[in-house]
């Protein structure tokens, strides 16, 4: 690994990139509405490219880099810097940055009033968390992720829609537990630094007990954004309100963001205890099949989606969790596989979701705001180029080879297997090995049928409504994203066992022991796989494309007829009336596991002819609102007796005051 | 060094020849199913060269598309058997490795399979056609569900080999237990056979209401070279499943390649005899009751797998 030196000036250009940013937030707020979009555009996609730039370069490079950063405030100075793990998280943040910005920054303006405010909010949002992923002390740290959490409250409350209040309300609520938790973590992080947040002194001399109460926090901290079961709650509400582009930035950034900060402390905190790897495991195994039975049942196009993203983001907490455990028990080969295809999954199902939900925001700006599935159908027909995006990402989520996700599910898989054929002398990676084999397995299964759902119901067949039968292709540029994005998908896919080398160099960040030989041989030998797997895809395509030759200049090119569906001998004509449901799709699934207990029906008394659902998350229900509601009746409780008078408060605040300056004399 | 190029180049022509025999052979295999299963009826059954003469008939004719369809319709079938032949590229045959030989190769089978399938489901949905929908659904449903077995059986056999590529995953059983472990695994695959070629007591390739079907509900609308393509399709995944059979269960160590081909093909008619005898003497099963026959197939994987790792332990 070549070292950092020749190239100290990395992170001011990396801050100059959000600087550009920042100038976009003044721009959106001085300019005429007209150059808006521009504005928005240019300035994205510019400081995304700079910061992508950077983050490639100093994933490759590797080596560490800090400086102060100018505007520190003055009584603590602010680190920013970059290594290889930040600067991985740089380059994924400036690539799907950038792809996601070019089409929000115009439909942004077609969609909603508050254009000024949402592009604004949208631009701070891109430097909020890039500034996440540069910090190198607690404080910045904290004030960026909580103004990344205001912004992102912003984007999802835009448009004024029913059911956006209650999605938006439960995003803010998570984003103040979460926040609290961070602020709470690094206090006990920063004991004994002496007012010095910086990440290379925190932690240092903390007892066993003050670690582990870290860890915790840090896992709920980071682990709600991410959305990891059970601070998941506000993931599908939140999303199922939000536009489908600012899903696609939330879906395919702001869990990675999560993970990155789970990756950061555990950094920090260095050598893990076994019990944090049973942990980050069990939650992120729960989650994927939380994620995937969920989507199963979801109508809602974003929902799904939010549930798929859950799902994915488990994997990555399933391929963490095998990585600390490796870690811990001193199996370097299990930590190896688990970081490094953690950090695969991740970068994958930010391009997979950010083409599907991109190429959803097209589909939902033609179907008038609705992306439901039973009421749209058909539209591959209509939209074939953002149909196609749609359909690749779909493929790539249901782990189909050659696409993507695919393949670093495969490296996790593998993962298990190593773990699985340890000696018998360390059972507990034994077991999570085996675990790790039914969980994937069993989502394998799940993720394939709720896509033939998604793509099936929504995107081939007839449409199921009138206003899906008129939709066409805007042919505007910024739907071409999507496709870029869709593309991506599938060459990362042949190339994954080069991307696996980088995403383990992007661990060297992290405070990992390094890997002894075995460790390095299984690391080349899952990259062989994958290159493999990479030929194999490609021998699939040239044989589709050799077939399909076949077929259509061979054998049947002109004696082609068309004409209506057959329907059972019919005599009426009924396209669109005999098509399964989202819901006749799943049902014997649904059936065979008795999940109906997730469902609520709908919709027999409103006069339509088929049967409608609504997925109900058990755990907001009978958990999270009793609580809600329990709070809430304390509150007023408390406001019934009158509000505290100003004297009284001032009262308070000197008397805290107080007790603080004799504590610090003491 | 010029050995090795030698052993390469061996390697290379036995895995083309490999698939060269199953692209020949498939339909002959599924003939002898037809013919068992008749016989047992007291009927004469079809020709063992029926199924060639079919699919050479479907590959002239022309093709009826719906209005309803988008171009996906048309490239599934492709993308299906594609999948299916590159899939054969994986899977040894008598003993001989495939082309692509890896570790976790396995999985890549699984996959294969499952993304062929994928496409079919779609291709279906795309055509709009009444049964194809409920067709579809089942597929998926049934698809799913067998996943996580297909995954245990495998992982059995690897656990019981040590190894991840599936040319090694073979054991000669040393004493009940694996041999019981052995005929489990073997079992829990030949059930995923029946689903994967669309055979009794999953589906009925001769029913005559697609309704009750799988594969002939989702291929309602198909004909002409789609169907051709589909249909050989389901032939050669009876012949890659049961040569995956045969790999697990045989170890091969005759010196002479030919002999070794001869007892592979042998032993795949015994295991498609044995699909025409259920054929003959079972009806298909209710739906209802196909998660319980997977179950079932999932446990005898487990109880393998037990089985295999408890023989480790002692």
């Amino acid at each position: 690994m070549m070292s950092l030196a020749g190239l100290e000036w990395l992170p001011l250009v990396w801050f100059a990139g959000l600087l550009v940013f920042l100038f976009g937030v003044l721009l959106s707020a001085l300019l005429p509405r007209r150059a808006l979009p521009a504005a928005g555009i240019t300035t994205a996609v510019l400081g995304s490219l700079i910061c992508a730039v950077v983050g490639a370069l100093s994933v490759y490079f590797g080596g560490e880099f800090n400086m102060i950063l100018p505007m520190s405030s003055p009584l603590v100075k602010h680190y920013v810097g970059l290594d290889a793990l930040s600067g991985f998280f740089i380059l994924l943040l400036g690539i799907i940055g950038g792809l996601v910005s070019v089409h929000a920054c115009r439909y942004m303006v077609l969609e909603t009033s508050a254009r000024r405010s949402l592009q604004s909010a949208w631009l701070l949002t891109l430097f909020c968390m890039q500034l996440v992923v540069g910090a190198r002390d607690g404080i910045l740290l904290i004030v960026a992720w909580g103004l990344m959490s205001v912004c992102v409250f912003f984007l999802v409350a835009a448009r004024r829609d029913e059911g956006v209040r209650d999605g938006a309300w439960l995003l803010s609520v998570e984003a103040h537990i979460g926040l609290v938790c961070l602020i709470c973590m690094f206090a006990l992080l920063g004991l004994g630094c002496n007012g010095n947040m910086s990440f290379d002194v925190l932690g240092h001399g903390l007892n066993v007990r003050i670690r582990d109460v870290v860890f915790l926090l840090a896992l709920i901290g980071f682990g709600s954004k991410a959305g990891v079961v059970p601070l998941h709650s506000w993931h599908v509400p939140a999303h199922g309100c939000a536009p489908a582009y600012v899903c696609a930035l939330l879906n395919s950034l702001l869990g990675a963001l999560g993970i990155y900060g789970l990756m950061r402390v555990l950094s920090i905190l260095d050598v893990p205890r076994t019990w944090w790897g049973w942990t980050i495991f069990l939650m992120g195994g729960v989650t994927v099949l939380w994620g995937m039975v969920f989507a199963l049942v979801q109508s809602d196009m974003k929902k799904l989606m939010a549930c798929v993203t859950l799902s994915n983001i488990g994997m990555v907490m399933v391929g963490i969790g095998l990585g600390v455990l490796g870690w811990a028990q001193h199996v370097y080969m299990l930590m190896v596989i688990g970081f490094a295809g953690a950090l695969l999954h991740l970068f994958n199902h930010a391009f997979a979701a950010s083409a599907l939900l991109l190429g959803l925001s097209t589909l939902s700006r033609a179907l008038g705001g609705s992306v439901d599935l039973d009421s749209m159908g058909g539209q591959l027909k209509r939209l074939p180029m953002t149909g196609t995006a749609v359909l690749t990402g779909a493929l790539a989520f249901a782990g189909l080879p050659p696409f993507n996700l695919f393949a670093s599910t495969l490296t996790l898989l593998i993962g298990g297997f190593i773990a699985l054929f340890l000696p018998d002398a360390f059972w507990m990676p034994r077991v999570a090995g085996f675990l790790t084999i039914g969980i994937i397995s069993v989502a394998f299964g799940l993720a394939a049928v709720c896509f033939v759902k998604a793509i099936g119901v929504g995107l081939l067949g007839c449409p199921r409504t009138e206003r899906a039968k008129n939709t066409s292709e805007s042919g505007s540029f910024v739907d071409i994203p999507a496709m870029i994005a869709a593309a991506c998908c599938l060459v990362f896919g042949l190339i994954a066992g080069v991307l696996l080398a980088y995403t383990w160099q992007a661990c060297g960040g992290m405070t990992l022991p390094p890997p002894d030989n075995d460790a390095a041989d299984v690391l080349l030998m899952v990259q062989l796989t994958l290159i493999r797997v990479g030929s194999i895809g490609g021998l699939v395509i040239c044989l589709c494309a050799l077939l399909g030759w076949m077929r259509y200049y061979r054998f049947v090119w002109r004696d082609v007829h068309i004409d209506e569906s057959w329907n059972g001998g019919s005599q009426w004509k009924m396209p669109g009336r005999f098509q399964p449901t989202s819901y006749s799709l799943v049902e014997p699934i649904i059936s065979a596991f008795r999940l109906n207990f997730l469902f609520r029906r709908f919709g027999e008394a409103d006069g339509r002819d088929s049967l409608r659902l609504t997925a109900v998350d058990p755990l907001l229900r009978y958990l999270y609102v009793p609580v809600f509601r329990f709070v809430r009746s304390i509150s007023e409780r408390q406001h019934s007796k009158g509000a505290p008078s100003v004297q009284r408060m001032i009262l308070w605040i000197v008397v805290t005051l107080f007790i603080l300056i004799v504590w610090k004399l003491r | 060094m010029m050995e090795t190029t030698a052993n390469g180049m061996t390697n290379f022509i036995g895995a083309l020849s490999n698939v060269a025999l199953a692209l020949l052979l498939s339909p002959f295999l599924c003939a002898i199913i037809d013919k068992v299963s008749a016989l047992l009826v007291g009927r004469r059954g079809a020709p063992f060269l029926q199924h060639y003469r079919d699919l050479g008939h479907l590959l002239r004719k022309g093709t009826v598309y719906s209005v309803h369809s988008s171009w996906f319709v048309r490239v599934g079938p492709v993308i299906n058997l594609s999948c299916v032949i590159v899939a054969l590229f994986i899977v040894p045959y008598a003993g001989m490795p495939g082309l692509f030989s890896f570790s976790g190769d396995f999985v890549v089978l699984i996959a294969l399979l499952a993304a062929g399938r994928f496409m079919m489901i779609l291709s279906a949905l795309d055509s709009a056609a009444m049964a194809a929908g409920v067709g579809a659904g089942r597929a998926a449903c049934y698809g799913a569900m067998s996943e996580p077995v297909f995954f245990l059986a495998m992982s059995a056999a690897a656990c019981a080999s040590g190894r991840l590529t599936i040319k090694d995953m073979y054991w000669v059983p040393q004493n009940g237990i694996a041999l019981a472990a052995l005929v489990l695994v073997a079992l829990s695959l030949f059930v995923l056979l029946q689903l994967e070629g669309y055979r009794y007591p999953f589906d009925d390739v001769r029913a005559s209401s697609e309704l009750t079907t799988i594969n002939r509900a989702m291929t309602t609308d198909f004909g002409g070279t789609d169907l051709a393509f589909i249909d050989f399709a389901s032939m050669l995944k009876i012949w890659l499943m049961s040569a995956l059979i045969v790999n697990v269960v045989i170890p091969f160590n005759m010196e002479s390649t030919g002999y070794r081909i001869l007892y592979a093909f042998l032993a795949q008619v015994v295991i498609v005899m044995f699909i025409g005898v259920i054929e003959a003497i079972t009806p298909r099963l209710r739906f209802m009751r196909l998660p319980q026959l997977l179950a079932a197939a999932g446990i005898m994987a487990a109880i393998a797998l037990f089985l295999i790792l408890r023989a480790n332990v002692s």
